[in-house]
């Protein structure tokens, strides 16, 4: 029998680009972590190479949430990713743009580990994405109404 | 040791655990610069999930790479592979891909098969920890220091493993 259990509640899957090669991919990733901590029961975190490859948990996941994807750098993988999978998400950021939006240097700052700098723009990021998050279940709960 | 290989070579696989398909047919060769298809390198492929596993993994890939073998290593990343990014579809496709997995479900591995090509070797954070004896109760979530003993001791599991695949590409 299908598990059901998950219907009624309000949450989103969000989709953070999770890459390795770049220092804004550790800016977003974990700027993703700290949006599921001050969201802890309207967010679930997704895994982008889980998707890539189809895993049944992660595609159900998907499947069953309004998607905000989270991108770091110009490639756009998240959203990449989503537009193969066939989801269109409910709303989508760039850190490029929000790093140009507040005005955040990052220089200096390394992959492998932020620093004061990049810690900043990963709570930026965050704090934009659980603006998102608000939204997007508002216009959930309006939708069904 | 023998790191460079020259081009004529690259018509028969330099090396011997990695997919035969790495020949003078594939397209990508020809639009690459000499350059980049001389070096041997091997490529770091991390699940990149968001469990403690992963991030050990991610951040003894950094070890390796940024410290130990800059030169010798590419890190791969999945999603701008799964994007068809250039660079990263030539990691894949000149390099033997080692694949780090946090799961049994080897995202990883199974990412390089979907884009047409074999990783090397699979390393399962789980077996690969257990087996080195690795405490993970101090580790933090989310975040791990690359001095970490934990990701010091999978970053020197994965060094013996690019050594060794570096090691038959020149033999």
């Amino acid at each position: 029998m299908a598990d059901n259990s998950w219907q009624g509640e309000f949450k989103v899957a969000v989709l953070p680009c999770n890459g390795i090669g770049r220092l804004s991919s550790t800016i977003v990733r974990l700027a993703a972590y700290r949006l599921a901590q001050s969201r802890p029961d309207q967010v679930i975190l997704l895994s982008a190479c889980a998707l890539a490859v189809r895993e049944e948990e992660e595609m159900a996941k998907l499947g069953r949430h309004p998607l905000l994807v989270l991108d770091a750098c110009h490639p756009h993988c998240a959203s990449k990713l989503a537009e193969e999978l066939g989801k269109k998400p409910a709303g989508a950021l760039y850190l490029g743009e929000m790093v140009a939006e507040e005005k955040i240097s990052l220089a200096g700052e390394k992959r492998r580990a932020l620093g004061k700098r990049g810690l900043e723009a990963a709570e930026a990021v965050a704090q934009k994405a659980a603006a998102a998050v608000d939204r997007i279940i508002a216009e959930e709960i309006l939708s069904t109404m | 040791m023998q790191l460079r290989v020259e081009s004529s070579e690259l018509e028969t696989p330099s090396f011997s655990t990695h997919n035969p398909q790495l020949t003078t047919q594939n397209p990508y060769l020809s639009t690459l610069p000499k350059e980049a298809t001389m070096a041997q390198k091997v490529t770091l492929q991390p699940c990149l999930a968001q469990d403690k596993l992963s991030i050990i993994a991610r951040q003894a890939c950094y070890v390796v790479h940024e410290d130990w073998r800059p030169e010798q290593t590419n890190l791969g990343c999945g999603p701008a592979l799964n994007a068809r990014v250039q660079e990263d579809i030539d990691f894949i496709r000149l390099y033997p891909v080692i694949a780090i997995e946090s799961c049994e479900k080897d995202c990883a591995t199974k990412l390089v098969a979907k884009m047409g090509e074999k990783a090397a070797l699979t390393l399962r954070m789980p077996e690969l920890l257990a087996e080195m004896g690795v405490d993970l109760s101090s580790v933090p979530e989310q975040h791990v220091d690359c001095e970490d003993p934990a990701v010091q001791a999978v970053a020197k599991r994965l060094l013996a493993e690019v050594d060794r695949l570096l090691a038959e590409a020149s033999g």
